[in-house]
């Protein structure tokens, strides 16, 4: 009986999804430094940041613990440090916001990645530069929406590349390439976001050892800004939008981005525009702003404050 | 009328990016017509 329902459940295609979220987990496990059986170690590198024109930066990671860890990047004449210390993230920056490509390359960089905001939907075999990848479509658990298609190398479990797919003209690409061992992980060494036919950010490690921690960098400096990061935190949700007719055009397109902090009770206490469209649409969508309205990001029963980059894209074809 | 282009809004912070299809089949006249994808 057992091996009918086995036979079954194959011929249904089941047991495909249920080994696409095993492969996603095992290769987001594959580059996770985050885990805390590991030691500390500390990791450098570059980046080159396409804003108007190129922008060089660099990266530095001071590895404890999940809960203990501080990161500094710099990017032209920005500068910024975040301190992580038990379920607190203090961040010290020299503007009042963080750089759109700033919040990209941190999620470039994430060695803690992991999938667990979306599900594996399909699994299927692709040619990505000349050999064939294992390439899962995931969906977002909170929206129902597309979640990124990751491709893997089925041999060395490898992430290749990660796409969101769902609007052409501003397809967001991340690949991942030139893997370096470290411990019983490996971590891409070269790093690229791509959106649409550009490439946005290019990113290499020039350093990633073992190394011990210096626990004076968990002091944060007086003025820090605090957010209250537990596990397993709650992202915001957007419950109510900005409406089609709100942001009707008559001019063309584009992409608008905003940097906003959404407050315990759901409002938007503070906001930046930090990449322009058109003027007509960059003051539509700040126009709009007053009728956002989100679920607080909550940390079990509490909502606390978070941040958050959101971009409105409007294509006219 | 012919409806083409689509809005949407991206969110994202350093742990997370969520693509959300605001209306798919958009005309460039202005009008809007909300195919499967509208509201997703």
């Amino acid at each position: 009986m057992n091996r009918l329902i086995l036979v079954a459940a194959l011929v249904a295609g089941y047991c495909p999804i249920l080994s696409a979220q095993e492969a996603l987990d095992s290769a987001a496990k594959l580059s996770d430094l985050a885990t805390d059986n590991e030691e500390p170690f500390e990791l450098d590198g570059d980046f080159t940041a396409q804003i108007n024109t190129p922008l060089e930066g660099h990266f530095v990671y001071r590895w404890k613990s999940k809960t203990e860890w501080w990161r500094k990047i710099t990017m032209g004449g920005f500068e910024q440090i975040e301190i992580f210390r038990g379920d607190t993230r203090y961040i010290v920056r020299n503007v009042s916001f963080e750089p759109e490509r700033v919040t990209e390359l941190k999620g470039l960089l994430w060695f803690g990645r992991s999938y667990d905001h979306y599900y594996s939907w399909n699994q299927k075999k692709r040619k990505l530069n000349g050999f064939e990848a294992s390439c899962i479509q995931t969906k977002d658990r909170k929206t129902g929406g597309e979640g990124p298609e990751v491709c893997t190398d089925p041999k060395s479990n490898q992430i290749l590349l990660e796409t969101w797919k769902g609007v052409p003209e501003d397809q967001t690409r991340r690949e991942f390439a030139d893997y370096i061992p470290f411990g019983s992980h490996q971590v891409p060494s070269k790093i690229k976001l791509r959106r649409g036919a550009s490439v946005v950010l290019s990113a290499q490690i020039t350093n990633l050892r073992a190394a011990p921690f210096d626990d004076a960098l968990l002091t944060p400096p007086p003025g820090a800004i605090a957010r209250h990061e537990c596990q397993g935190i709650k992202q915001p949700v957007m419950i109510h939008r900005p409406s089609p007719g709100e942001l009707a055009l008559q001019g063309s397109g584009g992409i608008t981005s905003i940097s906003i902090t959404i407050g315990v009770d759901g409002s938007i206490t503070e906001a930046h525009l930090v990449g322009r469209s058109t003027k007509e649409m960059d003051e539509k969508v700040l126009k709009s702003l007053h009728a956002w309205k989100y679920q607080p990001a909550m940390c079990g029963n509490e909502p606390v404050v978070a941040d958050l980059m959101v971009s409105i894209g409007i294509y006219k074809q | 009328m012919r409806t083409t282009g689509h809005i949407f809004v991206e969110e994202r912070t350093w742990q997370y990016l969520a693509l959300i299809v605001l209306v798919a089949g958009y005309a460039p006249s202005g009008g809007y017509n909300c195919l499967n994808l509208c509201e997703q």
